[in-house]
């Protein structure tokens, strides 16, 4: 059964007919892509996180998944920084450090929406202010949100 | 908000973490509330910011003091 139904998935397209400035490569990691996985919760959480970015990439030509596993692709795990799993790196016309951690279900379906819009948009709407601070910042700044899907 | 921030900066990435698949870091990170956010393991807070208190939060967290502050 589909995750996203007939009127959802045809909100979500239009959205992204309008919204969607550059192309977005969605790279998904798994624990393993195919051939052996590895049995319980972790892998079927995996797997439905891809069924849901699947089906979300079939809704506009401007967004591209690729599918890795991180035991099998260490090298391109580490390439995007990449340690847990699920784990989707989303990326625009750069990589901009945007990540989503675990499967984008419920309220975090539109988390996911944003991310791909604002990525694809690639130059954010932020005040003069919050630009200037951001310029001057010195050192790196790793920002970890914590959601929940309910 | 966050998400933002990464794209704006080439200083600033962002990981948006579902708690309750990864217990361990929610449980690292005292996530008792969402949204929780940390930021370089050394600032958090709970919920929604105004943009400038959270570019504050960040500023602060990279070290910089002169970044709005976080009441604000």
């Amino acid at each position: 059964m589909p995750f996203l139904n007939d009127q959802d998935a045809a909100f979500v397209r239009k959205r992204f007919e309008q919204e969607l400035s550059h192309d977005v490569t969605l790279e998904f990691f798994a624990p393993s892509t195919g051939g052996l996985t590895l049995p319980g919760q972790d892998a079927e959480i995996a797997e439905y996180t891809k069924q849901i970015l699947t089906e979300v990439a079939g809704l506009s030509p401007k967004i591209q998944l690729n599918l890795h596993s991180l035991i099998a692709e260490p090298e391109v795990a580490q390439r995007f920084g990449i340690t847990r799993t699920p784990a989707t790196a989303v990326i625009g016309a750069e990589d901009y450090g945007v990540r989503f951690y675990g499967m984008p279900a419920g309220y975090e379906f539109a988390t996911l929406l944003e991310l791909i819009i604002d990525v694809s948009k690639g130059s954010p709407a932020l005040a003069e202010g919050s630009k200037d601070v951001l310029g001057k910042l010195q050192e790196d700044a790793h920002i970890q949100v914590f959601v929940t899907p309910t | 908000m966050a998400a933002l921030l990464a794209i704006a900066s080439p200083r600033v990435r962002t990981d948006i973490v579902e708690a309750s698949e990864f217990p361990d870091m929610a449980e690292r990170y005292n996530v008792y509330a969402v949204p929780k956010i940390i930021v370089n393991e050394t600032t958090e807070f709970v919920g929604a910011q105004p943009e400038g208190a959270f570019v504050g939060y960040v500023a602060q967290a990279a070290g910089l003091q002169e970044g709005p502050p976080p009441s604000e």
